[in-house]
């Protein structure tokens, strides 16, 4: 009889998984599959070889049990990648398509190289009735995927390759391939087999393979067997091909997102800390193997799906800044370019490297510019790009992969200011601000309590320096609350709403200084540790545990960078506190204010940490009527003021409005009597773009505290 | 070709200044390098980076902290610095002696100096050198070029510019609007440590002058705000004009 088919005891009536039936030579495959495996390891090599390049220091091999977690989680339950809803499914259905397939492929070599036995009876009906749906499902996801890149054609997806065609293709015909051998091999065991009852299990085992037999059932069986046999050698081949060009196509993906995963930043918010910054040789990141592993890791890691590009408020107003194209994707483009001479450079020791570049082979390959000489600040992201970044999280909140755009641009940034020196001439006007002045306003420090008296509350605070009586928090107001003319209002609602509450707060007046964080964030971070040298001694010297801080740029650098120094205080923001107390009954709105109002989620209250429900907790409290907005929560849209922008000025793009005016339009669709921020620097944007659209008259801006202490009679 | 500018140290310009026993109270007071100087100090490396001079030197009249001031000068890019050690209490002829006789000895082709110090506002101190030394002088300058031998300047005149031009030696004062100093890089901050500063003590030269007495401006009285419709509100305005103002109204 037939090859292969002839071998199994019982005929068909025994429910199995057959190895290799029909196919001459199969055994062939175990030995030939060390061919797409070496090259895949080869090329794999190839690119750890790049992120060994790194000269920068990154430590991720701490806290390895929730690393593990990690890498289980956003591998297994793709917990990031389903996020998107319908590529993100079809993506899922994709992987785990492709996971049982490996696994049912696996178990076939195990059974070659191990001697494991043959899955058989009602194993085998469970175990192939999983492939088969999984397969399927992995089919639609790919077709779906397909028709996401092509037909709905998304903007985020504006950079399609040839190459992400033939990878589809690959993926699709391997699928395809599988399910037609399938349904060609149950079509020869339907015709050999004597009854229908014999085989009848297959329809329960393979439920697809069984409809994909229907069109084979009236060829006559040589041409099936032959078929059978062309098709599996060509779907081995090109699943050998998928295999060997992980490395070297977009599939690569498959390995740098688990390690991804595994590598993430599991940290709080925080821009990386410069250690003995007095000591150092160099600033920031000027070559692009100045950056550390992860971050090269990172370049690789990209997939192109563009949710950063999506929610990026640079992006969608015009600007350069592109996440994906104009940081990452730049970025991995000009260290491929620049590896071959790095890497010889490598092997003929650092000495000699310049010399190397300029006579190695490598040389050879040049096309029009010499990578070596190229620069990535100026050259390759363009400081254009470097200065559009507002830090607002939006890149790294949505990216599937875990990759950390916002350190790379503070990178940059450091080696701009602190090296170069090179920086807009409102960046060094803020600098010199605080460090004459402990403020970016650059109004007198001395000045720095005034804000007391200005709006007559001096009575209600505990100055701490001149007054010196216990307190339990530490309310610490920031340059907003001090200097800023609308913001002292909101300074003065929340001390009346601590004071009414009966809160036990201090207030350090001139020995409080600016937090630092416009500093750091626009790459200054010599300014940035003066500044929160300076504090942390101010804490230390009042015997400082719990913190309220005002502004969400404080609280995030308070929180979540201060610790870099040594600053380990309960750091709280207002809102919080105020949900707590509203939760306690300390607070009580008599007055519900009705009013119809929409809420801008800051990004650093918000993306950065987390803070969505108790500001909302607040306003509901204030028996306002919160109308959700589309870009809301970790969707939320920039002000346009973070990452230092607050201070630099933005210049609206031909055909697109500002950051802010976006955002307002935005926060303006429900036509609300009020948009409530909790943050100074988008009171200050948003209000400019309330009155940029005319829309005074009918909508007011005010923060989450003045809304609160509105809602109650004094 | 060597470029001398001279700095001083002053008061940060948003510093509350208070009066201690008569005096102006130092303690909590940040100083920095007056800002009028520092675009002389711009504007001399940014002749160095055209290759138009060759060195520039900072030299400064005043405390040991005025190295601070002269730090930060070398940070922006200047090549050296010289300390003048001179009591802080020097009126400006003092000083001009004490800073021409540092220059004569330095011997530079250009002084570089701003106009006016952020403190005293005497904006002498310039004008002086050049009477001292028998240079000539162009003052509030907004630009500056170097050709032949000769400088050539724009400074701002009454209602325009005037363009004046003199042969080198001279000295140069600089109005703010020159150039937009730059903001010191960590790298040149670095490098400023490793540069060389000199201290000399000031040559005796006793004031011209005698500080009498220092007074705070008055105090800036609250505006008075009247709520009330248009109508009642211009009359009480009025009547405040009349009665507590105590305007005189003229024909």
């Amino acid at each position: 009889m037939y090859f292969g088919f002839t071998e199994l005891q019982g005929g068909y009536d025994v429910p199995m998984r057959i190895v290799g039936a029909n196919v001459p030579y199969e055994w062939l495959i175990y030995i030939i599959m060390f061919i797409p495996i070496t090259i895949f390891l080869y090329g794999a090599w190839q690119r750890i070889k790049l992120w060994l390049l790194a000269k920068g220091e990154q430590h991720r091999n701490d806290n390895l049990g929730q690393r593990f977690l990690s890498w289980f989680t956003f591998t297994f339950a793709q917990a990031r990648v389903i996020r998107k809803p319908f590529a993100g499914f079809m993506h899922f259905l994709l992987f785990w398509g492709f996971v049982v397939l490996a696994i049912a492929a696996g178990v076939d070599a195990a059974h070659f190289w191990l001697g494991w036995p043959h899955i058989e009876g009602a194993s085998y009906i469970w175990f192939s009735w999983v492939v088969d749906w999984l397969g399927f499902l992995g089919l639609i996801g790919i077709i779906a995927l397909a028709i996401v890149r092509y037909i709905q054609k998304p903007d985020r997806l504006n950079d399609t390759k040839v190459s992400d065609g033939w990878v589809i293709l690959l993926v699709f015909t391997i699928l395809l391939t599988g399910f037609v051998i399938e349904g060609l091999r149950i079509s020869a065991q339907i015709t050999m087999s004597s009854t229908m009852q014999q085989i009848a299990y297959e329809r329960s085992a393979s439920p697809f393979g069984w409809l994909f037999a229907y069109p084979f059932l009236n060829v006559s069986l040589d041409s099936v067997l032959i078929w059978h046999r062309i098709l599996w050698w060509f779907h081995m081949a090109i699943a050998f091909l998928l295999i060997a060009l992980v490395p070297f196509t977009k599939l690569w993906h498959i390995v740098t997102g688990m390690l991804n995963y595994f590598f993430r930043d599991l940290g709080p918010s925080a821009v990386p800390m410069v250690y003995n910054i007095e000591e150092a040789e160099t600033f920031g990141v000027e070559n692009i193997e100045d950056f550390g592993w992860k971050d090269l890791l990172d370049l690789d890691a990209c997939i192109r799906c563009g949710r950063c590009q999506e929610n990026c408020p640079a992006y969608n107003t015009g600007k350069a800044l592109n996440p994906k194209i104009t940081i990452i994707q730049n970025m991995k483009k000009h260290l491929e370019a620049k590896a071959p001479y790095l890497l010889e450079a490598k092997a003929a020791g650092e000495h000699e490297a310049a010399e190397v570049a300029m006579t190695s082979e490598a040389a050879e390959a040049v096309e029009e510019v010499n990578p070596m000489e190229q620069s990535l600040i100026y050259d390759i992201v363009t400081t254009e790009v470097i200065w559009d970044c507002t830090n607002c999280r939006a890149c790294m909140e949505h990216c599937p992969m875990f990759i950390e755009h916002i350190p790379k641009i503070v990178e940059m940034r450091r080696n701009l200011v602190m090296w170069q020196g090179d920086m807009p001439s409102e960046a060094q006007m803020a600098f010199t601000n605080m460090e004459r002045n402990y403020n970016p306003w650059g109004v007198g420090f001395a000045n720095r309590a005034d804000w007391l008296n200005e709006r007559g509350i001096r009575e209600l605070v505990n100055l701490v320096p001149e007054d010196g009586k216990e307190f339990e928090y530490l309310l610490y107001a920031g340059c907003a609350v001090s200097f800023d003319d609308r913001y002292k209002k909101v300074g003065e609602a929340l001390v009346r709403l601590l004071d009414k509450a009966g809160v036990s707060f201090g207030y350090l007046g001139t020995e409080e200084y600016c937090c630092g964080d416009s500093a750091r964030r626009l790459g200054n971070e010599y300014l940035y540790q003066t500044l929160v040298q300076s504090n942390l001694d101010s804490f230390n010297n009042y015997g400082v545990k719990k913190i309220i801080v005002v502004c969400p740029h404080g609280y995030n650098a308070l929180k979540n960078e201060y610790p870099q120094m040594g600053g380990n205080f309960e750091v709280y923001h207002y809102t919080e506190i105020l949900a707590k107390l509203v939760a306690e009954g300390k607070l009580k709105a008599d007055k519900a204010l009705g009013a119809k109002i929409t809420y801008h989620d800051s990004c650093f209250l918000g993306r950065h940490n987390k803070i969505y429900d108790q500001p909302r907790q607040v306003l509901k409290a204030a028996g306002t009527n919160l109308v959700e907005i589309e870009k809301g929560k970790n969707f939320g849209f920039c002000c346009g003021a973070g990452g230092g922008r607050m201070w630099l000025e933005e210049h609206a793009v031909e055909g697109y409005k500002r950051i802010n005016d976006t955002r307002t339009d935005q926060l303006l669709v429900p036509e609300p009597e009020m948009i409530v921020t909790n943050c100074p620097f988008c009171l200050t944007m948003i209000s400019d773009g309330v009155k940029g659209a005319e829309a005074e008259e009918k909508t007011k801006v005010f923060d989450v505290a003045e809304v609160l202490w509105k809602s109650m009679s004094n | 070709m060597k470029v001398l500018v001279c700095v001083k140290q002053t008061f940060d310009t948003e510093a509350k200044i208070e009066l201690k026993d008569g005096k102006i109270a130092e303690a909590g007071i940040n100083l920095i390098i007056n800002p009028y100087d520092e675009v002389a100090v711009e504007g001399a490396i940014q002749l160095k980076e055209k290759n138009v001079v060759n060195e520039v030197v900072v030299i400064s009249a005043g405390a040991d902290k005025a190295m601070d001031a002269i730090r930060t000068a070398l940070a922006m890019g200047a090549d050296r610095g010289i300390l003048i050690k001179q009591d802080t209490a020097a009126d400006e002829y003092a000083r001009a002696v004490a800073l021409a006789a540092v220059i004569k000895e330095e011997n530079p082709e250009l002084v570089l100096a701003g106009h006016v110090a952020a403190d005293d506002g005497s904006s002498q101190v310039p004008t002086r050198i050049a009477e001292i030394l028998g240079y000539p002088h162009i003052n509030v300058i907004t630009s500056l070029e170097i050709a032949d031998g000769k400088v050539t300047c724009s400074s701002e005149a009454d209602g325009g510019t005037q363009v004046t031009e003199v042969s080198l030696p001279a000295v140069i004062s600089s109005q703010v609007s020159w150039n937009e100093p730059r903001y010191p890089s960590m790298k040149g901050i670095m490098q400023a440590k490793k540069k060389p500063v000199s201290t000399v003590d000031a040559v005796a030269a006793d004031n011209k002058i005698k500080i009498v007495e220092y007074a705070l401006p008055a105090a800036k009285q609250a505006g008075i705000k009247i709520e009330e419709d248009p109508d009642v509100a211009a009359a009480k305005l009025a009547d405040w004009i009349m009665n507590t103002a105590k305007a005189e109204i003229k024909k």
